[in-house]
């Protein structure tokens, strides 16, 4: 039985990532990955949601390697039938800071540098008390967090849940989703019409999608939601 | 080895885990400034707009104390003691530079090395604003630079050395919780005497910037707890409706940390966590025997010695196996790194 919910996460803190980098201006876009959500939502590699991985794999406090292991950590997701919709801003604002690495010499001169390592730069933050709103699709009831922390600068913020009532499924028709996906989750199950891309690593993201396939609707909400059906996370091979 | 006795031994591990195990220690902090510190980043004070309250709806500018600009004097505080008892690799550690990824500091605190690693944070701050408004809780001062005689002219050359800048006045509060994650009550005292110890935060002027850390409660829990920002809107919301809140006046202290504890307590009432608090008179015990400790010369350099060997034992468990076997570990964009 299939349960979707409708998630939102209002932010505490101002919160950072590297979309794109101009130089020495680091840029973050109002919009939250899928794949982030999920580990930040306590998904991966968790033994309450079912999730466990491989001992060389699993998620420590310790990385050896800046290399993503996403195959491996969502993959079980897909098994426990889990999936997350990347994130929309409903309303955000943006800040500028700059930041530096602190140094605790009490003589400074200024040195050439030995390694290709920015010491300073500008971020283009999500300001604080800016609200996102994403859905979860999931055949279990799901236990989650009531503060997750996002970002690089692991920004804490509020998630809401709510359920949405019993899902409707419809087969087989077009339909428009504004909603922002990943387009590795759908393209192999529906038929994708046209679209606007959200650039961004380490997949870009589409919104306003117009897509033939399968889709869920709901009685009962405000607002009209259709939902893409048999999502889930796909890595090729 | 048990150094406390006002804590049960059931929310520290025995050595410091591999993985993130669900056990947080939160020491929920009010920050007192003393003098007229700055928190800046782009040539103006750091400021975030927000609501007042959680009740008083209308959107105020708040002073905003980032995350970094308060964990790194706190870093740099254990890390002089480190190096003053001469702990562990000290003489090889250089912050920012060169971690030798094997001290008390490195391990709990996370760094970033391009391509040896990252070890993330199991200290985390979040940015903490002030419970005034801006406008109430800064003053732009002149500074200048005169000549030897102490005026800003000589032999009819006038120095152009004068400028203004905008600084926090004494007496503004940023309440803050410090969360540490998966603590020994090594590891835990550590970061709690780093707390306690930092005077001085802000632009590193030496002068000016200090700060007082009052200790409002420690929190265990198996999670996150409620955030800075909702935490200070609750105070603002005691405080405005009893009438605290006089601008331009300073708040008085008293008043805060009685509507601090009271914030607290009535936010944790809403968490759906399970949690032990030491606010009041069980934090007072607590605060008692951890002063005792971090006061004594000789249970000090135990206690750094303890928090040493977890910590070189973690290395050399996780980090310092040779980089070349895949080992095991996943990762995520982001390392915890430690910058500002």
């Amino acid at each position: 039985m299939i349960a979707i919910y409708r998630c939102q996460l209002e932010l505490h803190d101002s919160l950072y990532y590297a979309t794109r980098e101009i130089g020495r201006l680091y840029e973050t876009e109002a919009a939250i990955h899928n794949y982030a959500l999920c580990y930040a939502l306590g998904l991966v590699d968790s033994e309450v949601h079912g999730t466990t991985v491989a001992l060389e794999d699993s998620y420590c406090y310790f990385c050896p390697e800046q290399i993503p292991k996403y195959k491996v950590h969502l993959t079980p997701l897909n098994q426990q039938n889990i999936y997350v919709t990347p994130a929309r801003s409903l309303f955000h604002s943006s800040t500028l800071n700059t930041w530096k690495y602190a140094n605790n010499n009490y003589h400074v001169e200024m040195e050439k540098t030995q390694k290709n390592i920015p010491g300073f730069g500008r971020t283009k933050e999500i300001a604080p008390e800016s609200q996102f709103e994403f859905f979860i699709i999931s055949e279990k009831e799901l236990k989650l967090p009531k503060w997750v922390r996002l970002g690089k600068w692991a920004s804490k913020a509020e998630l809401k849940v709510v359920e949405l009532p019993k899902p409707k499924r419809n087969q087989n028709q077009e339909f428009t989703c504004p909603y922002p996906l990943n387009p590795l989750d759908v393209m192999f199950t529906h038929q994708v019409i046209s679209y606007d891309t959200i650039n961004m690593p380490p997949v870009s993201l589409i919104r306003n999608v117009r897509m033939r396939g399968d889709f869920y609707n709901f009685e009962g909400t405000a607002e009209k939601i259709q939902i893409p059906a048999r999502m889930q996370f796909y890595f090729g091979g | 080895m048990s150094l406390l006795k006002s804590v049960d031994q059931k929310f520290f591990h025995s050595e410091i885990p591999a993985k993130p195990m669900g056990k947080y220690a939160h020491f929920v902090t009010i920050r007192v400034t003393e003098s007229y510190p700055l928190f800046q980043t782009d040539g103006e004070l750091n400021k975030a707009r927000v609501r007042a309250g959680i009740n008083h709806r209308e959107t105020i500018s708040r002073l905003a104390m980032f995350k970094r600009k308060q964990s790194t004097p706190e870093r740099l505080t254990g890390r002089e003691l480190l190096r003053n008892y001469q702990i562990g690799d000290w003489e090889k550690c250089d912050y920012n530079v060169d971690f030798s990824k094997t001290t008390p500091d490195c391990v709990l605190y996370g760094f970033a090395i391009g391509d040896s690693g990252s070890e993330k944070s199991k200290v985390v701050v979040d940015t903490a604003y002030s419970i005034t408004p801006f406008d109430d809780s800064h003053l732009n001062f002149t500074l200048n630079a005169p000549f030897e005689n102490g005026t800003m002219s000589r032999q009819g050359e006038v120095t152009s050395r004068i400028n203004s800048q905008d600084h926090i006045l004494p007496q503004v509060f940023f309440p803050s919780i410090v969360t540490l994650k998966d603590p020994t009550e090594a590891g835990f005292l550590y970061v709690f005497n780093n707390i306690l110890r930092t005077r001085h935060y802000g632009a590193q002027t030496t002068r000016t910037g200090r700060v007082r850390n009052e200790l409002v409660g420690v929190i265990f829990a198996d999670g996150e707890i409620v955030s800075n920002l909702r935490w200070t809107q609750k105070v603002y919301d005691l405080m405005a409706d009893r009438g605290q809140i006089q601008a331009p006046d300073p708040l008085n202290e008293d008043d805060v940390l009685s509507a601090a504890q009271e914030a607290i307590s009535v936010l944790m009432t809403e968490e759906c966590i399970p949690h032990t608090d030491f606010i009041g008179d069980s934090l007072t015990s607590l605060l008692a025997e951890v002063k005792a400790i971090t006061s004594n010369e000789i249970q000090l350099r135990e206690l750094l010695n303890q928090a040493n060997v977890e910590s070189t034992q973690y290395a050399q468990k996780y980090i310092l196996k040779t980089t070349s076997e895949k080992s095991k570990k996943g990762s995520k964009k982001g390392a915890a790194t430690s910058a500002e």
